[in-house]
């Protein structure tokens, strides 16, 4: 009987660590949650034809399960390329803001330091701004927030002279 | 009931103030689309007008190059370059441009005048360093220019454009025109890009960089204009033979 309770009893004790050990390996499990945009932007111009930029962004955020409802994300990297087709004015492009939103719009954090990262493109790309910030921030995992990338391209001299897009990617993961 | 006679009030003018820019932006965006697309379409209809015109004598508007293919009556011709001659169509094309942008009728012809000389001088160089187009090139430069006129963020500022065209044919007739030139030029002004970033040993691939290039276009190509030495039409005797067409008989 006694060797039968102190079965059970190491039986329960190996369970648990067990236990113990899946949530802690689980809670540093890294996640990515990721979007791609492209779309290319045209300029009128006086000899009667365009000129153009493609752009291409690629946003990521890496979180890990911070307990049961809450995830943190504590990575963000964003990659903006464009190529540019022109006679007279080379069309520019640059990533404005990236910041985190409410649903509604709310202004939830606006990230403001970056560093390079490395990345390799094809080399029709004119011009790559690749870029990483690692600020801590916690979600809940049904959130509706969302991230946002803000750019802008011109072109001197062209019609329209700007132009402005965005990357969305809402933020929930469960 | 005073004061929420006040707050719709206010609320009102604060909605009119906000949205007042914006839609007048919009609206302003749309008219610029619009009336362009009309003043292409003339264009293109002028350029019809003049391939079929018996009398004058005809020059090729350029001595080289697919352009040459283009006609000009001595009418219609606004200056005379070493190698290249400039219309006044061009000039009023570029004209408009500029005054649809908000410039007066002096300053936006100032600015075509630049604007044509340069842009010509440039094919000369382009055709003169090689980089002359196929018939075929124009026609798959085009065709992947409707598909990005297509699926491009603003598709509707390029559909504004052509609906002032009879049809939609009619309109990528026209481009195909254009790009006799616009082509050369581009092939050529990416070779002096991708020169210009290995003079400096760096990518063209910042804000402040592409600035700078641009600026060091605008030197290449008022040189490029200054060479060409243009002269008013009515400033001269007579055209170099090179530019001549021989009328059928």
């Amino acid at each position: 009987m006694k060797k039968m309770y102190i079965k059970i009893c190491l039986l329960g004790v190996t369970l648990f660590l067990l236990g113990m050990f899946y949530q802690s390996t689980n809670a540093s499990a890294a996640y990515a949650l990721n979007k791609n945009y492209e779309n290319s932007y045209l300029f009128a111009v006086p000899e009667g034809g365009w000129s153009s930029i493609y752009v291409n962004i690629n946003y990521t955020e890496r979180y890990t399960k911070y307990d049961s409802s809450t995830n943190k994300f504590y990575s963000r990297e964003c990659i903006f390329v464009y190529k540019s087709s022109y006679a007279t004015s080379k069309p520019v492009g640059n990533v404005a803001t990236i910041k985190h939103f409410t649903k509604s719009g709310g202004e939830l954090h606006h990230f403001t330091k970056w560093n390079d990262f490395a990345v390799v493109v094809p080399t029709s790309y004119d011009y790559i701004w690749s870029k990483q910030n690692g600020k801590n921030k916690f979600y809940s995992k049904s959130t509706d927030s969302y991230a946002h990338v803000a750019f802008q391209v011109s072109c001197n001299g062209a019609v329209p002279p700007i132009q402005t897009g965005g990357l969305k990617m809402v933020l929930t993961a469960n | 009931m005073k004061r929420k006679k006040i707050i719709i009030a206010v609320s009102a003018l604060a909605l009119i103030m906000t949205t007042y820019f914006p839609i007048k932006k919009i609206i302003g965006k749309v008219n610029f689309m619009t009336d362009w697309g009309k003043v292409l379409n003339n264009d293109s209809k002028s350029k019809t007008e003049d391939a079929q015109r018996q009398n004058g004598i005809n020059y090729r508007i350029s001595a080289f190059g697919t352009d040459s293919n283009n006609i000009v009556s001595n009418e219609d011709i606004f200056e005379v370059g070493n190698d290249i001659l400039i219309s006044n169509q061009e000039i009023e094309v570029a004209k408009a441009f500029y005054i649809l942008q908000g410039q007066n009728e002096k300053d936006a012809e100032q600015a075509a005048i630049k604007y044509v000389e340069e842009y010509n001088a440039m094919y000369v160089e382009a055709v003169n360093n090689g980089y002359n187009v196929t018939e075929k090139e124009i026609d798959e430069y085009v065709t992947d220019l409707k598909v990005m006129a297509e699926q491009a963020e603003n598709s509707y500022d390029v559909k504004k454009v052509i609906d002032q065209f009879d049809s939609e044919d009619e309109y990528w007739n026209y481009q195909k025109n254009i790009c006799k030139k616009q082509l050369p030029v581009q092939k050529y002004v990416k070779s002096l890009e991708q020169e210009y970033a290995t003079d400096i040993g760096e990518k063209i691939d910042s804000v402040e960089k592409t600035a700078m290039w641009n600026s060091e276009l605008n030197n290449i190509k008022e040189a490029a204009a200054k060479k060409q030495q243009y002269k008013k039409m009515d400033a001269i005797n007579k055209i170099d033979k090179k530019f001549e067409v021989k009328k059928e008989l």
